[in-house]
């Protein structure tokens, strides 16, 4: 608790009393509010000496305000044209995606001048059209079959809630109990999913979307179900997607190896990635890798939340989103390439942790995180351990174990 | 004689429960999802309702500390996903524990008869003698109530737990709760104690600093 709070503070933008500092300095807004007094009638009168070094000093604090005058101005003139300069670099980048990149997909998805615009994340207008084109469709699913898959949904919760007759459905060989307590806990865990944004919760806009999405997930695929964490992926979906879009993304998304393996909790899988996860840890950060081996801190303590839910529970929504887009990018090994970038950047706080504080501080990130120094340290994480890359290690990884 | 350093200042005199504990456990927290398990742990932490709590993913982890009878305590809390895919995940924690927390929701009949299945879970996978705390939480839902009082105590009596109806909401029974864990973690403890002494050449005992 400690620790957070210190580092929470370190990283808040002003504290009070940098506030009052900043306002003194900024007090001589205008020159006029140096106004030489005459002295008061009843004193008696200066020497002219030091009537002269008084109207001297007078002099030296009228330039010195004009100049720090001069200065603020030119430093407000400077952030204006820096952010002028950044919304043109948004304005342009949505260009260059819209005319250029996805028109030509294709050819141009993995040319280096797009690898390097997508690093810099991905322009929100721009965002859905963008992971949807990344994460494909292998599954091949059409708006039809999630109208389908949503009909079929929508049955079941009217038979539940009339408390009817067994559906039938192909998902024979689930208890009926399973069933009623996975859709049950999709509407239970669809408030329970970003509710700081109130969007989510009953009678907000987007609840009976989310709620469609995950009913008719697990009609289409009833082996895997309602899975817990789910609910963050799809909100995260809906946020920059159409409906039925959002749908084939989240499909296909779950679909991936690492997905799959987690969703289904498949536990030899699991184990598999966080031992690969483990190998480029200790490449890339020796001293803290020790550490934790010291403190017996295994990686599914944190890892797990933050696979299941693809960060978007843990880190600020905005972060969550840019490391999604080189997650589309780049696949699975990305994730854990964040993982280690955030381990990277606390690293010197996290060495003076022990087990139940760094499990805390991990599960519960600073909601302040710094976006460019967050990237920088992802960037400085290499993933590559001894000319192996990751899914090289993971190969390796798994037919050792077979 | 309870303080707890989330809710203001120990009084004069008292142990300050943020130094050096005396005693250490691990505490996991079971039970089925939406009962009510971080919202308990928001509760004896921060001392007020989060209704905005999202639903817990694997597991979370806090520390606390505690002054009971003048003696310092910390625990450490492990708040687990209730969902049973998640299961065989909180399974491998049990084996930490010192303590058990299972929780159910008073309004829900499902979650009750869940109880038993935990209390299977915790005879296979936690050492011998785990310290068990029975919660029944939401007792400020009373008019939905579906699980009579008795019922828990039954159960409680029946497998030798301590028994709690508590409400994270109102704050009714969570830190008393928590005191009487701590007082029979405390006392399990002694014994474990007594028993090393006992024998000639005592097994290596439990250490709590890290696992």
């Amino acid at each position: 608790q400690e620790y957070e709070e210190k580092t929470g503070r370190a990283h808040r933008p002003l504290s009070p009393k940098q506030n009052v500092r900043k306002n003194l300095d900024f007090e001589p807004l205008s020159t006029t509010a140096l106004i030489l007094e005459d002295r008061p009638a009843n004193l008696p009168a200066k020497p002219a000496e030091e009537a002269q070094k008084h109207r001297q000093q007078y002099e030296e604090m009228v330039v010195q305000a004009k100049k720090r005058e001069l200065k603020e101005a030119q430093k407000r003139k400077k952030q204006l044209e820096e952010r002028c300069k950044l919304e043109d670099s948004i304005g342009n980048a949505v260009l260059t995606w819209n005319n250029e990149i996805l028109p030509n997909w294709e050819t141009m998805c993995c040319s280096r001048k797009v690898r390097d615009l997508w690093w810099q994340g991905i322009p929100p207008s721009v965002r859905g059209k963008v992971w949807s084109l990344a994460i494909g469709n292998e599954l091949n699913i059409t708006h039809e079959l999630y109208d389908i898959c949503l009909a079929r949904a929508k049955e079941k919760w009217r038979s539940l809630s009339t408390g009817g007759a067994e559906v039938e459905c192909e998902d024979a060989g689930f208890s009926a109990a399973d069933r009623e307590a996975s859709l049950e806990l999709i509407k239970l865990d669809i408030s329970r999913t970003f509710p700081s944004l109130c969007i989510f919760q009953q009678g907000g806009p987007y609840h009976d979307t989310l709620h469609s999405i995950l009913g008719a997930y697990t009609c289409y695929r009833p082996d895997v179900g309602y899975v817990q964490g789910m609910s963050f992926i799809a909100a995260v979906l809906i946020l920059n997607l159409d409906t039925a879009d959002a749908f084939i993304a989240f499909s296909n998304l779950l679909n991936k190896p690492c997905q799959m393996a987690f969703f289904r909790v498949d536990h030899g899988l699991m184990l598999t990635y966080f031992a690969a996860f483990e190998v480029f840890f200790e490449e890339n950060l020796p001293k803290l890798f020790a550490h934790f081996k010291k403190n017996n801190l295994t990686p599914d303590i944190y890892l797990i939340d933050w696979i299941f839910t693809l960060y978007s529970k843990s880190l600020p929504l905005d972060l969550a989103c840019r490391v999604w887009d080189v997650f589309c990018r780049d696949g699975e090994e990305f994730l854990f390439r964040t993982a280690l970038g955030i381990l990277r950047l606390f690293e010197d706080i996290l060495t003076k942790m022990d087990f139940i504080h760094i499990a805390q501080f991990l599960t519960k990130l600073p909601e302040d995180l710094p976006s460019e120094e967050f990237f920088t340290s992802i960037a400085a994480i290499q993933m590559q351990s001894r000319n192996k890359k990751w899914a090289q290690v993971k190969r390796m990884l798994i037919f050792g174990n077979r | 004689a309870v303080t707890a350093d989330g809710a203001g200042a120990a009084p004069r005199g008292s142990p300050d429960a943020s130094l050096d504990p005396d005693h250490l456990y691990n505490v996991l927290f079971v039970g089925d999802s939406h009962v009510g398990k971080t919202s308990f742990l928001y509760r004896l932490q921060a001392d007020t309702f989060n209704p905005h709590l999202t639903a817990t993913v694997g597991l979370d982890y806090q520390v606390k500390h505690l002054v009971v009878d003048n003696r310092r305590f910390a625990l450490r809390l492990w708040d687990s996903a209730g969902q049973e895919r998640y299961r065989s995940i909180t399974k491998q924690f049990f084996r930490k524990a010192d303590g058990v927390v299972l929780m159910y929701d008073i309004t829900s009949e499902y979650s009750f008869s869940d109880v038993r299945y935990w209390l299977s879970c915790i005879q296979e996978g936690a050492e011998e003698g785990v310290t068990i705390l029975l919660l029944g939480n939401k007792t400020d839902c009373a008019a939905e109530r579906q699980v009579p009082t008795e019922e828990g105590e039954r159960l409680a009596k029946e497998h030798q737990l301590i028994f709690f109806e508590c409400s994270a909401a109102s704050g009714h029974n969570v830190s008393e709760s928590m005191v009487s864990l701590i007082r029979l973690l405390q006392v399990h403890e002694d014994e474990l104690k007594k028993k090393a002494e006992e024998i000639p050449k005592p097994p290596q005992k439990k250490k709590g600093c890290c696992w």
